[in-house]
């Protein structure tokens, strides 16, 4: 069998001495996209921060095309994981956040090219005509010269993938990224992200309360609820035909809404 | 008694004089003003470093400072550090006095900013790899010290109404050479006058100065195109 993009293994995680996790366990095949949902706290989020080291694990280990996270080996031993060896692996991934996160005093463009102008080394030149291929690509050309305070939440969210596409990751961390827009913005964010994963290959992990979208465009949705997978399948499967009693009063409770 | 009368004719002799005294006052304060800057910085960085011992240390330094008299400091520096072999000039010796004193002000303005600094822009530059050295010097600092920028103002103007207590160490600034003019001439109301005026003036120049920068680069941060 073909090795998992991404494999979560028996890990833990705790907050105090409340576990979160586990001993969760879940492969992500390469290419493929996977949709998080399930009530808030159930860890959907920090399952992406643990990917993206946002957040530390406390036991178990996670796996980027085989290769441990949270470990490396130095000196022929296997030793926790220090910064170059998190750099390297951080490098196949891209997260774009809740709440953008774009850096306030830096231009659209420079956003964008910041991080590969810095950390891949780009000429400027380069990066900002990159940059400006990306905006292109997220319709907002127009916008370059512009700060992030000028522009409207789904604007600013655009910019945000673009500047995470920026750095070539192969794999997409979308957490819950429009959650904070006003409904009418949703769309034109959900359309660049569906416009991706028409066109190109990246392996998406997502979360999001917007069930129509994730049963449009995921390849298997996964039902969390207190650090656990509940429930998975194919979208249209879970969806139609969900299983357990928690993923149907869960799914009830959108349809109410 | 006598009658208290102003004296233009003397004024206007002894102002070339004190603003002679005026230009190392000036220099006092800019020299001290960048070594503070430096000084505030590195401290705000080691009070919040993953070492216990840089964090304490920075700590006890930055109390240390802050909770003894300026003017023992700046004896200390004088007459102490020849005993070391170091031999500084009046003008080397109030400059670093008030770069540390006022460094370890600013350190804790400059902690303060750089806490402001939301957490998503740390965990942006996270994902985005930026090393450490870019998260702080693109992402944080450019905002953290636009939101010191007021705070940062006010204690460069303190610095500067602090640099009399550099005639301790006869240091020929402003109010140095105003009480030797005034015991010279045994009039001490011009050059007295004078210099509280140029310090007014001064300090209202600095305190324009501060407020234009303020309107010049936006509250989100110093801007990076």
């Amino acid at each position: 069998m073909k090795q998992p993009k991404i494999r979560f293994q028996d890990v833990s995680k705790f907050f105090g001495d409340q576990p979160l996790f586990d001993g969760f366990n879940l492969d992500i095949t390469e290419q493929e996209i996977v949709t998080l949902i399930g009530p808030s706290g159930s860890g959907k989020s920090t399952l992406l921060r643990m990917l993206m080291t946002l957040e530390t694990i406390d036991g178990g280990e996670i796996f980027i095309d085989g290769e441990p996270l949270w470990h490396c080996e130095r000196r022929s031993k296997t030793v926790k994981a220090d910064e170059k060896h998190l750099r390297q692996m951080r490098a196949k991934l891209g997260m774009v956040f809740q709440h953008f996160n774009l850096f306030p005093h830096m231009s659209v463009l420079r956003n964008i090219a910041e991080a590969p102008i810095r950390v891949l080394g780009k000429s400027r030149e380069q990066a900002y005509n990159d940059a400006a291929c990306l905006l292109e690509q997220v319709g907002l050309a127009d916008k370059a010269d512009a700060f992030p305070a000028d522009l409207s939440g789904g604007q600013k969210q655009r910019v945000g993938i673009a500047r995470t596409l920026a750095m070539q990751p192969s794999v997409l961390l979308l957490d819950e990224i429009t959650s904070a827009l006003d409904p009418e913005l949703v769309d034109e964010v959900l359309d660049v992200i569906r416009q991706l994963a028409a066109t190109q290959r990246y392996t998406m992990l997502l979360v999001t309360h917007e069930m129509y979208f994730a049963r449009e465009i995921s390849d298997r949705v996964c039902f969390l609820d207190q650090g656990r997978i509940v429930e998975e399948g194919r979208p249209e499967q879970l969806f139609s035909q969900p299983q357990s009693p928690r993923t149907q009063s869960f799914l009830a409770s959108f349809l109410r809404s | 008694m006598d009658e208290l009368y102003w004296d233009w004719g003397f004024a206007l002799e002894v102002l070339p004089v004190l603003l002679q005294g005026a230009k190392v006052t000036l220099l006092a304060t800019l020299l001290g003003s960048l070594l503070a800057l430096v000084v505030g910085v590195v401290l705000a960085l080691l009070r919040r470093s993953r070492l216990h011992f840089l964090r304490w240390t920075a700590r006890g330094v930055i109390e240390f400072i802050r909770s003894t008299p300026l003017l023992i400091q700046i004896f200390f520096i004088y007459y102490i550090t020849p005993e070391i072999g170091i031999n500084l000039s009046p003008l080397a010796t109030g400059v670093l006095a008030l770069g540390l004193h006022y460094g370890c002000y600013l350190a804790e303005v400059f902690r303060a900013g750089i806490e402001g600094v939301d957490h998503g822009q740390w965990e942006a530059a996270r994902a985005l790899n930026l090393s450490r050295f870019h998260t702080y010097f693109d992402v944080v600092f450019p905002q953290a010290l636009r939101a010191a920028l007021p705070a940062t103002g006010n204690y460069v103007i303190a610095m500067f109404k602090e640099t009399p207590q550099l005639s301790a160490i006869t240091l020929l600034e402003m109010m140095q050479l105003a009480k030797i003019i005034g015991s010279e001439n045994f009039r001490y109301l011009e050059p007295l006058t004078l210099v509280g005026v140029l310090y007014l003036v001064f300090s209202l120049i600095a305190a324009i100065a501060v407020l234009l920068l303020e309107r010049k680069f936006p509250p989100e941060g110093f801007r990076l195109r």
